[in-house]
This record gives structure tokens, C-alpha cells and sequence, in this order.
């Protein structure tokens, strides 16, 4: 966790820029969804033991959503991806442990909502027309 | 090799969404993908900006500036946002370089306003990711494929959602194979997985969505969409050349570990059942491989050019090629995805070395007792595609780290010794061999027209070596 500010004010340094202090009444909504979107990842990441997701739980790992009250299912999740990141050696368990945490989060923020799809296919495009039922074709022609 | 729209035969259904002619705004899903390239593109290059600042401070402030409200004069709201990314530092240069065309490129306050949102939703878009959005994959010898996932909306009252897919530029032999591995794999009793995928092939101007439906682009949607990919490519690779292959796929991207790091980190945590299921899964593969003539995946074949025969090979298995996701539960099945399909060229190009494939697999498949053969002939690939692999791996590790992995593939590599596990490879073999015929049978019904249309318009020479390949299921039954 990287807390050092990247800039002091400084009059050369445009007010955009300077660093500001959070306002802690309206901290809380913000750290969790960040901490969602990290669980999320992390989850993502740790599933099935793909070589991609190693770098990316090291990042992860490097990156932890920056607040102070630490809730402990979340530092449990953390304490993982540190043991992963230190010896190198996969834990199956990373990923149902960070959904279970994530669905906590969830479903304190969207009481109203069911858990979130696993793996959803967002391609941003339409879907494939996996059956290729797209109307009567006469004849082939092609002597097939 | 692809015949155009015009010099094609196919009925009206097929191309269900002409677009010739009409102006870029109106090109549906094709304007769809060209603003997804165009977010993935900035979302990369802010990333790399990013890189050289402290990054949560720095989007935070980002973030800040884009809620800077503007005013009725255009050109003081446009230097007050251009002031905000003044600064000493090298990545407010970069970030200032980045925005300040588009800044300036707004005629009015509605132009401002719509960069502003876009601006910062960007900005909350990379605050939620810890890497980059588009990342180069470094397995296959083709290529360059990405991979590429961010957050699909930045709004707090929507539960996180990812888009996630992969970028590849590949030839129309591995759309139409995969096309049709995934009609197979319905054709059975057993199904394997098969990605999904839509291609874009900017010389022919033709964005294929499904199977069922592409656009004809124009040439302002050409020169739009070849500016996104190669700013893709140059922003997530700098170094790279213009790739060789030329149609650009876009590719579910399974969350599913490749056969070698399953083997090595998944492969233990297995059910007994499961494993049983994984070699079954994996002898069914191979003989579909072997039929069709896939042959960069399980099961390896060596063709003789002197004699013109094909033999059966030792040579090691692409274990990269055969994607296995572990479900949460151990009483749930395995799920198998045959990815980077691709039948080999030479059946394409030479009609001679075609035929002795065909003539090879009528062998294989006529004798009785074949299926031995095969399993040892697959086990020994298996054996030296890990082995190879764990060397070329192990040999980018520290010693301690290359002990481990070694460690860790020994359950696998013993189980590939054991007779139960070349029995569940038989097993799968037996059955996908009889399930050709209702693939056969599929073949031949009206089903499976659409795609025999598909692959005609699309490539047709693949067509021809799968219905020649079918055509042997023939001869075999009627032997």
C-alpha cells in the first residue's frame, strides 16, 4: 500500500493536482465499491490457476484499495494473495474465499440483487448465434 | 480464397444485415465494436501514462479535473481544462499531449461536456483496475493476440462487471474450424466447449459478427477501424511489426487454465472421478483432432514427403491449445475448451498430401485395435509436451522455483503412466469415434446447412477437406 503522496503542494502544481484529504463522511460508499472491483480481480484472477492471473494477483496485491479500518474477512482474502505472491504456489481456495467475501459486499451494497455471474461473456458485442438457426435455407446447392 | 458478397450465391437470409454504402454512424454493431476499440485504445494509453505516475493520486485527481464545471465561453472552459494538466512533472506532459487535440478539437460547450464525461469516466474505469486493460499475451507462435478486461461501468449502484475478451490476429482456416468444432461439439452427447468469437477483416471490409451475420464495411469505416486496431497494437506493443495474418478476431476469453498449468496447479485438487473425466475428455478430443485433421493440439502425425504417408507421431502435445476449468464443486464435471482450431494448411495447398491424410485416417479408423495404438502413441505426446514445457518454464525460474514445478507436475506425469488413465484415454477415443458417424449423420441434415453455406462463402477449401474427411465415414461403415 503505497501512501506516500506523488506530489507536494506546490505553487508550480495546478489545484487538480495538489493532493487533497478524503472526506471521511463520504469515504465509506467509494472504499467499497473499490474494494469490490478488487475482490473481484481477485477472484477473477485465482481462478483455475492460470498462468496470466500470477502477475496479475502480484499487482493485486500491490494495489490494495487504500483505507484504514481493515475489515478482518478482507484482510483473511489478502493475507492469501500475500502467501501466493511470497511462495509462488497456487491456493485453489483464493478464489471461492475472495467470492465469498465479495458477495458479503455485495449484498450489503445491492441488498436487492442476487450474487454476481461468475463468468460473465462481455464481449460488447452481440452474442453468437451458437444454434445457426437463422431461417429456412432452401437446397445447398453445393452438391454437399 | 473468400469470395465476396457479390460473387456469392447465398440467398438474402444469410446476409441478413447489408450495410454497403451506408455512412459509419450507421453501422450498428460495427460502430458498436469501433467505439469499444476506440475505449480500449485510450484506456491503454492513459494506463501507460499512468505507469510513470503514482496512479491512485494521480486518476483521483484526474477525476477531479473532468468535474470541473464549464462555462458559456468554450475557449476559456477549454484552457481552464488545459491549464489543469499543466505541471512539471513528464506524465502531466504525456496526459496533456493525450487530451489536448481532443480539447481542442470541441466546437461548443455539448462537445466539451461530452469529453468531460467520457474523460472521466475513463478515469474511474482504470481507478478499479490494478493492470493494464490490454495486456499482450506471450503463448502461440501466431499471433499478436491481447487480452484485454476493464470494468464495464464506473456507476456505484451497479455490481461490478467486467468486459473481457481476447484480441488475436489470426487467418479465416481458425474462424471457420472453430465455427465448425462448435457445431460438432452440439452434435454430441458429451459436449466440449468451443469460445465464441467475431472477426474483422479490414481487406476484405467485412466484420463478421456471428456466422449467420456480417456487415460489408465502407471505406470510412475501413480506414476508422484499421486507425483503433493498430493504435490497440502499437499502444499495447510498440515494438510489434505488422502482423503477418489478417483477419482480426475477437474471442471469448474463458477463465480456464491451459492443459500445462492445470497439470501443475490444478491437476492435484481433482476428484478421482474428475481425472477419470479429464484423460476421457482429452481421448475424445484427440480422436476428433485426428479426424478432421487438426494437428496442433493432442495427437501428433508425421507426414513422409518421399513415401506421401502419414504415420503416427511421438512428438510432444500443444498443451496450450486445450483450455480446463475446475468447477467450485469436486461432484461437478470438468468443462474442456478446444481453442486455436485450425486444421493444417498442407491439406489446403496440397491435395496429394490431403489425400494420404485421408487415406491414414480411413486406416486408422477401419482397423480393429487402432484405439491401443492411439493411446500410447497420445500418452507419449502428453508425456514430452509437459516435459518440454516444464524446460522451457522451469528454465525462466530460480532453481528452488524449477524444483517446485517439477514437484508439482509429478501426480500428472505418474497418472499418464498408469493403465487406468490409458484406459479412460481409449475410453474417450471409442466414444468419440462412434459419435462421428451422428456428427456424420448431423452433417448431412438440414442443420447444418447454414454453416456448410457459411464455410463455402468464407473458405471454401475447408469445406471440401471436411466433407472429403466425411465422406471416409462412408467407406468405413460400408467396409
Amino acid at each position: 500500500m503505497n501512501k506516500v503522496p506523488f506530489v507536494k503542494p506546490n505553487n508550480e502544481i495546478p489545484f487538480f493536482f495538489q493532493v487533497e484529504e478524503r472526506n471521511p463522511d463520504n469515504a465509506a460508499p467509494q472504499i467499497d465499491y473499490d474494494l469490490i472491483y478488487w475482490l473481484e480481480q481477485v477472484r477473477y484472477h485465482s481462478l483455475n490457476g492460470a498462468s496470466e492471473g500470477a502477475s496479475s494477483l502480484l499487482n493485486l496485491a500491490n494495489n490494495t484499495p487504500n483505507f484504514e479500518n481493515v475489515p478482518q474477512e478482507w484482510l483473511e482474502v489478502l493475507e492469501k494473495i500475500n502467501g501466493v505472491v511470497q511462495t509462488k504456489k497456487y491456493d485453489p481456495t483464493l478464489s471461492p474465499q475472495s467470492k465469498r467475501v465479495l458477495n458479503q459486499y455485495i449484498n450489503r451494497l445491492f441488498p436487492q440483487q442476487a450474487e454476481p455471474e461468475v463468468e460473465p461473456m462481455d464481449i460488447a458485442l452481440p452474442p453468437v448465434n451458437r444454434r445457426l438457426d437463422f431461417g429456412n435455407v432452401q437446397g445447398n446447392g453445393f452438391g454437399y | 480464397m473468400i469470395k465476396t458478397v457479390q460473387e456469392s450465391t447465398l440467398s438474402a437470409p444469410f446476409f441478413g444485415r447489408e450495410t454497403v454504402g451506408l455512412p459509419a454512424t450507421h453501422l450498428g454493431e460495427t460502430q458498436q465494436l469501433l467505439n469499444t476499440l476506440d475505449k480500449v485504445q485510450r484506456l491503454t494509453q492513459l494506463d501507460n501514462i499512468l505507469k510513470k505516475a503514482n496512479r491512485k493520486t494521480t486518476i483521483e485527481k484526474l477525476e477531479k479535473l473532468w468535474s470541473t464545471p464549464i462555462n458559456s465561453n468554450v475557449e476559456e472552459s477549454k484552457a481552464t481544462l488545459l491549464k489543469g494538466l499543466e505541471g512539471s512533472f513528464r506524465f502531466l506532459a504525456a496526459m496533456k499531449e493525450f487530451y489536448k487535440p481532443r480539447i481542442e478539437a470541441a466546437e461548443n460547450c455539448e462537445d466539451l461536456e461530452k469529453l468531460k464525461h467520457q474523460a472521466a469516466e475513463d478515469a474511474t474505469t482504470l481507478r478499479f483496475l490494478s493492470d493494464s486493460p490490454l495486456t499482450k499475451s506471450h503463448r502461440g507462435q501466431n499471433g499478436p493476440t491481447f487480452l484485454v478486461r476493464y470494468p464495464a461501468q464506473n456507476d456505484s449502484t451497479i455490481k461490478p462487471h467486467f468486459h473481457q475478451y481476447v484480441i488475436k490476429w489470426s487467418h479465416w482456416n481458425e474462424l471457420g474450424t472453430t465455427r465448425l468444432y462448435d457445431l460438432f461439439s452440439k452434435s454430441l452427447s458429451f459436449p466440449f466447449h468451443v469460445p465464441q468469437a467475431s472477426a474483422l477483416d479490414l481487406h476484405q471490409g467485412i466484420h463478421e459478427i456471428t456466422d449467420t451475420s456480417r456487415d460489408n464495411l465502407e471505406l470510412t469505416a475501413i480506414e476508422q477501424l484499421k486507425q483503433r486496431v493498430d493504435g490497440i497494437r502499437f499502444a499495447a506493443a510498440p515494438e510489434n511489426q505488422e502482423p503477418k495474418d489478417k483477419l482480426i478476431l475477437f474471442i471469448e476469453r474463458i477463465a480456464a487454465a491451459n492443459l500445462f498449468d492445470f497439470a501443475h496447479k490444478e491437476y492435484i485438487h481433482l476428484s478421482d472421478e474428475q481425472m477419470q473425466e479429464l484423460y476421457v475428455g482429452l481421448g475424445r478430443l484427440a480422436m476428433l483432432d485426428l479426424f478432421t485433421g487438426n494437428t496442433d493440439r493432442l495427437i501428433q502425425s508425421r507426414y513422409d514427403a518421399a513415401s506421401k504417408k502419414f504415420e503416427l507421431d511421438t512428438m510432444q502435445s500443444n498443451l496450450g491449445n486445450v483450455l480446463v476449468q475446475r468447477p467450485q464443486k469436486l461432484e461437478e464435471p470438468l468443462n474442456l475448451y478446444a481453442i486455436d482450431n485450425g486444421l493444417d494448411e498442407r491439406f489446403f495447398s496440397d491435395s496429394e498430401c490431403n489425400s494420404s491424410y485421408n487415406a491414414f485416417v480411413q486406416e486408422l479408423l477401419s482397423r480393429p485395435n487402432e484405439v491401443n495404438r492411439l493411446t500410447t502413441a497420445l500418452v507419449a505426446s502428453l508425456q514430452k509436451g509437459v516435459e518440454v514445457q516444464a524446460e522451457e518454464v522451469g528454465g525462466k525460474m530460480n532453481a528452488q522455483e524449477d524444483i517446485q514445478l517439477k514437484e508439482q507436475l509429478k501426480p500428472f506425469i505418474e497418472d499418464l503412466a498408469k493403465e487406468s488413465t490409458k484406459s479412460a484415454i481409449a475410453k474417450g477415443m471409442e466414444e468419440m469415434s462412434l459419435q462421428l458417424h451422428q456428427i456424420h449423420s448431423n452433417w448431412n441434415d438440414e442443420s447444418s446447412k447454414p454453416l456448410k453455406q457459411y464455410l463455402f462463402t468464407t473458405y471454401s477449401e475447408l469445406l471440401n477437406v471436411v466433407s472429403g474427411r466425411f465422406s471416409i465415414l462412408n467407406s468405413v461403415r460400408s467396409s
